[in-house]
């Protein structure tokens, strides 16, 4: 039995279609992302999931129970992080925790979900004190209280530093450890990259590419990516000629190509450069991600 | 129960750390109680109106009748007997005083005489003064004239009902109907619309506790804020002003409850119509100030146009105000003040169900 099983899901609001027929299955023990550019509909279909909101059509089950039938027995069994979620300015992190421990029938120990947070030196801070990253940090626990087998994780890192994204995501490999099925939505590449075991790649409330990071990147991307910039902008028809590119595309002054011979195509571009009396600069080349299976997909970037 | 309790414990925990909201809950009521106190309130000098039924028509009955009015605090009124017990129910004599027919006579063959005397106890003070002034006066005329002051004695009797209200009896329940009315309407308005714009409500609901039950806390808390309202202004009350409280704390407390309740819902309501939190603090204030100054808590309403005493009859803080005076200063029973009860449980009711009829999570 898959830990979530989605079925032809839609959810309309007027015209836009927020979740256009989606299908998944998460199977227990995975940590899945659901990657996509703002308005995608990863929330929707995240709250739809989490009995937040009502599908127009389609089946969900969480843990072979149906979403509309038994909601109750869902929301004992799975652990929510919403995206935005401000909690109660005047109480104490621990307060806080409290108080959502005694929502629930069955809970960990306050210390335990404080020590899963990293939220040890703040439990007695109010939570309006909080920083941004202790805040999901405090999110994340309130998501754990219960001791949920499944846990929803809505853009745990958006908006913090670097520093304070590594501590969620040791937080989440530690679910991982505790063998937790977690859903995670982001539009973090690199954030899917390293914690997901599969990725859905979500646009305009569809699924458009799923799978593990690397077999997508294998299947959509396995050429080699050149990224540079030019002085001065050069006819698109020149760079498309050149030796081994199969594919072009521009952002302003950054060009990036896709080669299947890389080393090749790199010296052809420092040639036609020298041919067209431009000079190339900022010249990269890298593994593809998962940003160049949704740039391959949809001609956008995740982050626009 | 055990998250019933949880919630709350928090949700006084939170609200007793919002500096601001406990100034308003507390230390507001008792500024706007004490400027209202000392400014409308203020007796000044002590003037006795003392009734007299003289039946007897003696030298002795005269002789201290013109006692009491040679003394400049005291100003005396002849009358009938019903008369001057009638107006001593209306408070507007501290004491009345009867001689019987046959007085003069008994006292001067110096058999002892009695002069009955019904004294006005709505002021504990007020009535000593009288007393003790009146006895005074009547042992002096009895040395003076018998040289027995003995036969001569007052029997003292206390008026009952004395509808002895002062301004402060009135004011401090009306300042604790708005207080609680505050409390209720806008304190739970907008914390509702408050956690329902940060996402606080969405989040109580992907959990398994039920709206009521997180919801309830929330009341219970303004209920029980609104008795410490009461006990804190009472108190303060009673001591600066000689407030008398009369009234039985079950059903003092019975009415405070009822009124907390129906101005939650009221809250309530407003908070689930009003799109935003602060939306739902402007309609909160555009209802309850105007309710404030029509509806007769501050002031006494007997002497405004016809057209105020109607809007103020539809509106619930009259209702309120009235039971808190009636329970509190007028020691009735919640018998007598079933009409308030059932106007403000009524308003309460349909209050809570468009509250509940158009409640949204987000």
């Amino acid at each position: 039995m898959p830990a979530i099983l989605i079925e032809d899901l839609k959810k309309h609001y007027g015209e836009v279609k927020a979740v256009d027929g989606i299908n998944l299955e998460v199977e227990e023990g995975e940590i899945f992302g659901i990657l996509g550019p703002n308005g995608a509909g990863k929330t929707t279909t995240l709250e739809m999931v989490e009995t937040l909101r009502k599908p127009d059509s389609g089946r969900i089950q969480v843990l072979g129970m149906d979403v509309g039938e038994e909601p109750k027995a869902i929301k004992e069994s799975i652990g929510v992080q919403l995206q935005t979620t401000v909690f109660f300015d005047k109480l104490k992190v621990r307060e806080t925790i409290d108080l959502f421990c005694s929502f629930y029938p069955r809970t960990l120990s306050v210390d335990k979900l404080i020590d899963i947070a990293t939220l040890g030196d703040k439990a007695d801070a109010m939570v309006s004190d909080l920083s941004g990253g202790q805040h999901k940090r405090l999110s994340i626990a309130l998501a754990l209280v219960n001791d949920p087998r499944i846990v929803f994780l809505d853009e745990p890192t958006t908006g913090l530093d670097p520093q304070a994204r590594r501590r969620i995501w040791e937080i989440v490999e530690g679910l991982r450890d505790e063998e937790k099925t977690v859903v995670i939505t982001t539009h973090y590449i690199e954030e899917a990259e390293y914690l997901c075991d599969r990725v859905a790649v979500m646009d305009h409330g569809r699924i458009v590419a799923w799978g593990t990071p690397d077999d997508l990147i294998d299947e959509y991307v396995s050429d080699g990516i050149i990224t540079f910039r030019l002085t001065r902008p050069v006819e698109e028809g020149i760079i498309e000629k050149i030796e081994g590119v199969k594919s072009l595309s521009r952002r302003d002054d950054e060009y990036m190509v896709i080669t299947p011979t890389p080393q090749k195509t790199l010296l052809s571009i420092f040639a036609m450069a020298h041919d067209q009396g431009v000079e190339a600069d900022d010249v990269n080349m890298k593994r593809a991600t998962l940003e160049d299976v949704f740039l391959k997909i949809t001609g956008r970037r995740i982050r626009e | 129960m055990k998250n019933y309790s949880k919630m709350f414990l928090y949700e006084m925990k939170m609200t007793l750390r919002e500096r601001e909201a406990v100034f308003w809950m507390f230390v507001f009521p008792l500024l706007i109680m004490l400027i209202l106190g000392f400014v409308f309130g203020s007796s000044g000098d002590i003037k006795l109106e003392i009734g007299v039924v003289d039946l007897d028509g003696s030298e002795v009955s005269q002789a201290i009748i013109q006692a009491l009015e040679s003394i400049e605090a005291i100003e005396v009124v002849m009358g009938g007997e019903d008369e001057e017990r009638a107006e001593l129910k209306d408070d507007k004599r501290n004491a009345v005083l009867i001689i019987e027919e046959g007085f003069g006579d008994k006292v001067e063959r110096g058999q002892s005489g009695e002069i009955t005397m019904y004294i006005n106890r709505s002021d504990v003070t007020t009535a000593q003064i009288t007393s003790s002034t009146v006895t005074g006066i009547v042992d002096k005329i009895g040395q003076s004239m018998v040289q027995a002051p003995q036969l001569i004695t007052i029997n003292e009797k206390e008026e009952e009902d004395v509808e002895g209200f002062e301004y402060v009896d009135f004011m401090v329940p009306g300042v604790l109907a708005v207080v609680i009315m505050f409390g209720g309407l806008m304190g739970y308005s907008e914390e509702v619309a408050i956690r329902r714009e940060k996402g606080i409500l969405r989040r109580v609901k992907v959990s398994p506790i039920s709206l009521p039950s997180f919801l309830g806390a929330g009341i219970l808390m303004v209920v029980i804020m609104a008795l410490m309202q009461a006990v804190v202004l009472l108190v303060v009350g009673a001591s600066v002003f000689n407030v008398k409280i009369n009234g039985n704390i079950f059903y003092m407390a019975m009415a405070v409850i009822v009124g907390a309740l129906s101005f939650v819902s009221l809250g309530f309501m407003i908070s689930s119509l009003a799109g935003t939190s602060k939306s739902a603090m402007l309609a909160a204030n555009a209802v309850a100030m105007p309710m404030m100054f029509l509806s007769g808590v501050f002031f006494s309403i007997e002497w405004v146009p016809t057209a105020l005493k109607v809007i103020a009859r539809m509106l619930p803080l009259y209702y309120f105000g009235d039971a808190l005076r009636e329970v509190m200063i007028g020691a009735a029973s919640l018998a007598d003040i079933w009409l308030d009860m059932v106007v403000l449980l009524a308003f309460g009711l349909v209050c809570f169900a468009l509250a509940v009829r158009f409640f949204r999570w987000e």
